[in-house]
């Protein structure tokens, strides 16, 4: 069992694709991986996210995290169905800033 | 003193200000007949349009349709000349002006004895300076004349395109009417109010266009992040295996490259507060790079471009 980190601060203003290589710079430095990303409420300055993460073994590489916008919810099956076709599974469903736009999240590995 | 004074700036605003022509005296032909085009002559030849259109001769029409059109072209074009030569000079003169009225308060205010005077001429002069920037900004918004001049040049050639460009077509196809809006749109685009909106339009496409560059920037720094943190993690990898199953040789390099790393990170990122000793052991050494690689992953923007370059050059 890894060690759970400090949130780390994630700009709002990131897309989907910023926001995973973003994750992903974190995950291969520290080495960890990602649990969830929330939003950051207590930041009045502005729209931020904020990464949670586990540390993993040196040595151990965590896959990039996979995020897929849910714009209707009646497409979460479909959406499921081609991350686990990939061999992903699910780590988060959420509703966090995405281009500082509140947006439902869910995140894959 | 002070009349005399009140002497001289009277006479610099009065005398000095006298700027030369600005343009040539137009020819009384083109004055008087080309550029008029009378109400009634209008109607005249908007009847006969009317006329051909009605009688289906759409040759005659275009003839008449054009015609109409290049007669109040000529005028809206003729008087926009005017206008813009009266905002040039009308500007210039009134800036000369008013920068000697400014001198001469200034001027007034140094040399007059008594400090009730010298308050006066100050107030007066601060109240002056803010009427000239009210003009500046409620009229002008702080804009050059150039700028709205060439401003107004642009919109109304892209106007005249569109003109150009209908007149091509039948009347059928661009009626009169519809060459009426288009000269109409000519007219207003040779306007002041055109040219600052105009103005505040391409500042607004300008500042969208250094967002979209500043994101396109962020995206790329992401990208490079995380590309260059892959072969960050493998080199540290490498450093760790050496270090706990590697030959004494192979620890001792290890060694040797982290007291390098650590050496080059403590200066090149202060913010990092690197800190080791260069009798530490490999392990210990390690172990700060570990904690100075969390404390980066925190980091936006990453500093991972220069551990990567300390990592490979240490090797």
């Amino acid at each position: 069992m890894g060690q759970f980190l400090e949130p780390i601060r994630i700009k709002g203003s990131f897309d989907l694709e910023d926001l995973q290589n973003r994750c992903g710079t974190i995950q291969n430095l520290v080495p960890c991986k990602l649990l969830r990303v929330t939003k950051k409420t207590d930041e009045p300055g502005g729209n931020f996210n904020a990464g949670l993460f586990e540390t993993v073994d040196i040595g151990v590489t965590t896959p990039l995290p996979q995020f897929a916008e849910v714009d209707d919810p009646t497409n979460i099956p479909s959406i499921m169905a081609e991350q686990m076709q990939a061999g992903r599974k699910m780590i988060f469903d959420t509703t966090i800033y995405v281009s500082n736009v509140e947006t439902r999240v869910l995140g894959f590995r | 003193m002070t009349k005399l004074i009140l002497a001289i700036l009277v006479f610099s605003i009065t005398l000095l200000t006298a700027c030369p022509r600005g343009r040539a005296k137009m020819p009384e032909v083109i004055s008087e007949k080309i550029r008029s085009y009378a109400v009634n002559k209008f109607q005249d030849d908007y009847d006969a349009y009317e006329e051909a259109v009605r009688q289906d001769r759409p040759e005659v029409a275009k003839t008449l349709r054009d015609g109409l059109i290049f007669k109040l072209k000529r005028n809206i074009d003729a008087n926009y000349a005017d206008f813009e030569n009266n905002l040039f000079l009308g500007k210039a003169s009134s800036n000369v002006l008013f920068d000697i009225t400014e001198f001469g308060a200034v001027l007034a205010a140094t040399i007059t004895n008594g400090e009730r005077a010298k308050t006066i001429i100050s107030s007066a002069l601060s109240a002056f300076k803010g009427g000239r920037k009210s003009i500046d900004i409620n009229f002008f918004r702080e804009k050059t004349t150039e700028s709205l001049i060439s401003t107004m040049r642009a919109s109304r050639s892209g106007y005249e395109e569109k003109l150009n460009i209908g007149l091509r077509n039948t009347v059928s196809n661009y009626t009169l009417e519809e060459a009426l809006g288009d000269l109409i749109d000519y007219f207003y685009a040779g306007s002041l109010s055109n040219a600052l909106v105009e103005l505040s339009k391409q500042a607004s496409e300008k500042a969208t266009d250094a967002k979209a560059a500043a994101d396109n920037e962020i995206k790329n720094r992401l990208r490079a992040n995380l590309k260059e943190s892959i072969t960050i993690s493998s080199i540290r990898n490498d450093l760790n295996t050496k270090l706990t199953s590697g030959t004494a040789e192979e620890k001792a390099a290890a060694r040797k490259t982290l007291l390098s790393v650590l050496g080059k990170l403590k200066t090149e990122i202060p913010t990092l507060n690197v800190a080791f000793q260069p009798t530490d052991s490999g392990d210990v050494l390690f172990a700060e790079l570990q904690r100075i690689l969390r404390v980066a992953a925190a980091m936006d923007p990453t500093p991972t471009d220069t551990i990567l370059k300390a990592l490979v050059s240490s090797k």
